[in-house]
């Protein structure tokens, strides 16, 4: 991928990590998914593969979209940890942030409803989600461990 | 990168989506049914043999759709999909609404 920076890859010790600096457009994010996808083959996680890369991408959506406003000079920080037990994803964009807790207020969307269903998502396959103060950063943990998902 | 090819039949048309069905692909999806429809289309059919990802702005395209057709008495059908997906689809109580079915041997369950 030439246009993303890579920080870290293959972390010593068990874990397996990838920190990526990426620009805020959407064709940045199929590859993403595709270092993604080698990386938990080469844990042998391929059974998670739909699990992660539908988070990771809802992330970077919501990052591009609406995080940075679809602005093309900004960028989205993207991490991935794979643990023993958990997979931990972290994406940061670099817009002022949204109001999660009004969003998870709202609750669920109306069934005919386009829209709104992002955070539903990553509920159905993060074990834990977390977002920063601001609003701007979002952390996801997922069970690696079948028992646990 | 993901693609997609539509065939016209009789009362519409049928949509194969190679990839996924993503925000990147969408927009275009959705300029080209919106077209199919305006010139009277009553069923589309999305064929998800080649599909191995849908993310919400995927979801959100089918359930427009529907609700379009739904408005003029046409109908939505999302045929050969994978067990991922219809997981998840199950997961978000849809199969009735987008008369969504499996492969070959991976019928849903009923909601």
């Amino acid at each position: 991928m030439n246009t993303a920076t890579e920080h870290r890859q293959a972390a010593p010790g068990r874990d397996t990590q990838l920190c990526l600096t990426i620009p805020s457009r959407l064709a940045a994010i199929e590859p993403v998914c595709e270092q993604i996808r080698g990386l938990l083959a080469r844990r042998h996680l391929e059974d998670m593969e739909f699990a992660v890369e539908i988070l990771a991408r809802e992330c970077l959506n919501n990052a591009i979209l609406h995080g940075n406003h679809g602005l093309a000079d900004a960028q989205v920080d993207f991490g991935i940890r794979i643990g023993k037990r958990l997979i931990c994803l972290r994406v940061t964009d670099q817009g002022p942030g949204f109001d999660w807790r009004r969003t998870i207020r709202h609750g669920l969307p109306a069934e005919s409803s386009v829209d709104g269903r992002g955070l539903m998502l990553a509920s159905l396959y993060a074990r834990r989600i977390a977002f920063n103060r601001r609003g701007n950063q979002v952390t996801l943990w997922i069970n690696t461990a079948k028992e646990g998902r | 990168m993901s693609s997609y090819r539509m065939e016209h039949t009789d009362n519409g048309c049928r949509l194969m989506v190679n990839g996924g069905l993503t925000v990147v692909l969408v927009p275009e999806i959705q300029q080209a049914l919106k077209a199919e429809v305006e010139n009277g289309a009553q069923q589309i059919t999305f064929d998800l043999s080649e599909t191995r990802m849908v993310d919400s702005s995927g979801i959100g395209l089918l359930i427009a759709a529907s609700n379009t057709l739904s408005q003029k008495n046409g109908k939505l059908s999302v045929i050969n999909t994978a067990p991922e997906i219809l997981r998840l689809m199950q997961s978000m109580r849809l199969i009735s609404r987008l008369n969504i079915s499996g492969r070959a041997g991976t019928e849903p369950d009923h909601e």
